[in-house]
């Protein structure tokens, strides 16, 4: 048969028919490839819910796979950025359970989900490695709902070669292509408050009155970014491909990314003083609650604090870890709970919380500009 | 009983059948469908709340107010509204040509066409976006090509802008547009092309004024679909662009996920629904008073 017997025979079928055929074909197909696969959870398993990118990945290898190794119990570990509390949430109203076992949340993320009654309270007597970790950690929020678990604060990451700041006001002066996360308004709002020096520390970010000098400040940084970017990956994929010569980038992801890349071509350096952050490890409203409790107590054990810092190089929760940092951090990480406070210059949520929206339109509608 | 009584008792039979059978299509719409929108329209009269999600339990008007008198919010709409536009127009253009070589092709050449158009469909559409960073980045290898070749002194710049956005948009619609159109030809008769270029048409004007106007129903759909999806796409402007090129549904998205202002974002969602349902009843609307007759039959 001819090409064109071929088309006369399916035109004899009636247009409409066949068009409905195909289009009915096609959507049916797209339904059934679009649908999830979900993995069962057996007996034997925990889930639990990181943030993602090289942050996932370490976690993994690291506190997951040693527990796993330790107790035969299978970790599912489940990596993702921005959607995990809006996905506790919504799961909250089903009765399937919640999606994890145990999440890491800060700032807004733990804040919220502690809120909305998505998290349960942790039996500190279930977790004896609890009491190793900083009380900075410890007391700057509540750890009724999560253990810290580590932090990290931003540093600058940049081409070897290249021409790039070293300090956060440089990067209004350095005349090359700057980067810097446009997905969430928090770091490089604090670090706009840190250059506007009007009150001490980040105090503009607090004070609704100074919040037009901080914006202020903030568009003057906007003019030297040209990439706002999203994640790690798109920090790598901008500087490989040269779309930016340097940007902030959490110091430890810079760090580790540099090691696991294959043109080691790029550095970081620490500004003074530098927006971070620190995780609250929780347990969900999961009826595994024992089996999460040992993992936090696992996964606070100096040893695995240790094994942790050394591949992903974040500031460990633990305090015992403090002597015997990974050489590319030395003289970089605190070692007393007095430095640790001064070293975290961490937007506080509650304070935030009244202005979160009005913070966030007003990033977005600068880095959109 | 005459014969056309027993022909319309028939006919009146198959039409109950036919109404059964849709019966369970109907019942999932309701709930899968209507029954999300509904959910969505419940969630935008919530009040917010600075400690939560959404205060339950209130009813407000307010989400609409501050969304409509949002100058920035609605600049991002206009602006979802001009990339679909866009987005559409050249996916229509690129569509029509490959859905037409893929009919005109012979066999191997046609299943590898449509193969090809089938196996993107494969493809989760974040991969896909992913695909286009290194190849338009600065350094990537469209512009070592253009500066390669002596085309571009230097990098063009293909990536954090509308250009990488809408490249992006067009390659994931392509399938959507191409199917249909490719559709509809099958049932063209190709002695209407033959007659019309035997009659002294040449060989562009018999495709303009013979096939054009029969692909017209697969066209409205791929447009349609296409247009729907690229005004509240989310992946490709976020990765392919800057902030610049935020969309509804990057706001949308933000409130959801980073201000937890769920009944702003549920405001924004069923604006965007409205928006969009109403340009594609426009388009719909538009072909009927000036297109083909019977161009939109059994699509809407």
């Amino acid at each position: 048969m001819s090409n064109d017997e071929g088309r006369q025979a399916v035109a004899e079928t009636g247009g409409s028919v066949s068009r409905r055929a195909m289009l009915g074909a096609v959507g049916g197909s797209v339904a059934a490839l679009s649908g999830c696969l979900t993995g069962g959870d057996g007996a034997d398993s925990i889930t639990v819910s990181v943030y993602g990118g090289a942050y996932g990945n370490v976690f993994e290898e690291t506190v997951a796979g040693a527990y796993e190794e330790e107790t035969g119990t299978t970790v599912n570990v489940q990596k993702a950025w921005s959607n995990r509390v809006s996905q506790l949430q919504s799961a909250s109203q089903g009765d399937d359970g919640p999606p994890y076992d145990v999440i890491g949340l800060s700032g807004f993320n733990y804040l919220t989900a502690r809120n909305e009654a998505l998290l349960t309270p942790v039996r500190y007597d279930n977790i004896p490695n609890a009491e190793k970790i900083w009380p900075f950690f410890r007391e700057y929020r509540t750890d009724e709902y999560g253990v810290p678990g580590e932090g990290g604060v931003l540093g600058i990451v940049y081409r070897e070669g290249d021409p790039h700041a070293t300090t956060w006001s440089e990067f209004m002066e350095v005349d090359a292509p700057a980067g810097m996360n446009g997905g969430y308004w928090k770091n490089p709002l604090l670090i706009a408050a840190l250059l506007t020096d009007e009150t001490a520390g980040v105090g503009e970010i607090y004070d609704p009155e100074m919040h037009d000098a901080m914006f202020s400040t903030l568009e003057d940084l906007a003019e030297n970014v040209t990439t706002w970017y999203r994640g790690g990956a798109d920090v790598w994929s901008a500087l490989g491909g040269g779309t930016i010569d340097y940007g902030a980038f959490y110091y430890a992801s810079g760090l580790a990314g540099i090691d696991n890349r294959p043109d080691k071509n790029y550095g970081m350096v620490l500004p003074e003083m530098s927006p971070g952050y620190f995780t609250n490890f929780c347990v969900t409203n999961t009826d595994r609650r024992d089996e999460a409790e040992r993992f936090l107590d696992f996964m606070l054990r100096t040893e695995v604090q240790t094994e942790w810092h050394n591949s992903g190089y974040y500031v460990p929760a633990n305090r015992e870890v403090a002597g015997s940092y990974a050489d590319r951090v030395q003289g970089a990480y605190p070692e007393s709970n007095e430095g640790m406070e001064s070293f975290f210059v961490l937007g506080d949520s509650e304070r935030l919380s009244a202005y979160q929206s009005e913070l966030s339109d007003r990033f977005t509608e600068i880095t959109t500009a | 009983m005459t014969a056309a009584v027993r022909l319309r008792e028939a006919l009146s039979a198959t039409r109950e059948r036919a109404g059964l059978l849709v019966l369970p299509v109907v019942a999932f719409e309701l709930v899968v469908f209507a029954g999300a929108l509904l959910y969505l329209l419940r969630m935008s009269l919530y009040e917010p709340t600075t400690d939560g999600l959404y205060r339950p339990g209130t009813w407000t008007l307010d989400n609409y107010v501050g969304l409509l008198t949002d100058s920035y919010l609605q600049g991002r709409m206009l602006f979802s509204l001009q990339l679909g536009a866009v987005v559409t127009a050249i996916a229509l253009v690129l569509g029509f040509v490959y859905a037409y070589a893929a009919w005109r092709a012979d066999g191997r050449l046609r299943a590898l066409l449509l193969g090809a158009v089938l196996v993107e469909l494969l493809i989760s559409v974040v991969i896909k976006v992913y695909a286009w960073v290194p190849l338009l980045a600065p350094r990537g290898t469209f512009n070592n090509l253009l500066v390669g070749a002596g085309l571009a002194r230097e990098p063009v710049a293909l990536l954090g802008n509308d250009v990488g956005v809408v490249i992006g948009l067009v390659y994931s619609m392509l399938p959507y547009v191409v199917l249909p159109v490719y559709a509809v030809l099958t049932t063209l008769d190709w002695s209407l092309v033959e007659a019309a270029r035997d009659l002294g048409a040449s060989r562009p004007r018999s495709v303009v004024e013979i096939v054009v106007p029969q692909a017209v129903p697969g066209l409205l759909a791929g447009g349609i679909t296409a247009f729907a999806w690229s005004t509240v796409a989310f992946a490709a402007p976020s990765i392919l662009g800057s902030p610049s090129q935020r969309t509804v549904a990057s706001e949308a998205s933000r409130f959801v996920n980073t201000t937890f202002d769920w009944p702003r974002a549920a405001a924004l969602g069923v604006e965007a629904v409205v928006v969009v349902v109403l340009a594609a009843g426009v388009a719909v609307a538009l072909v009927r008073r000036f297109g083909p007759a019977d161009a939109t039959e059994g699509l809407l």
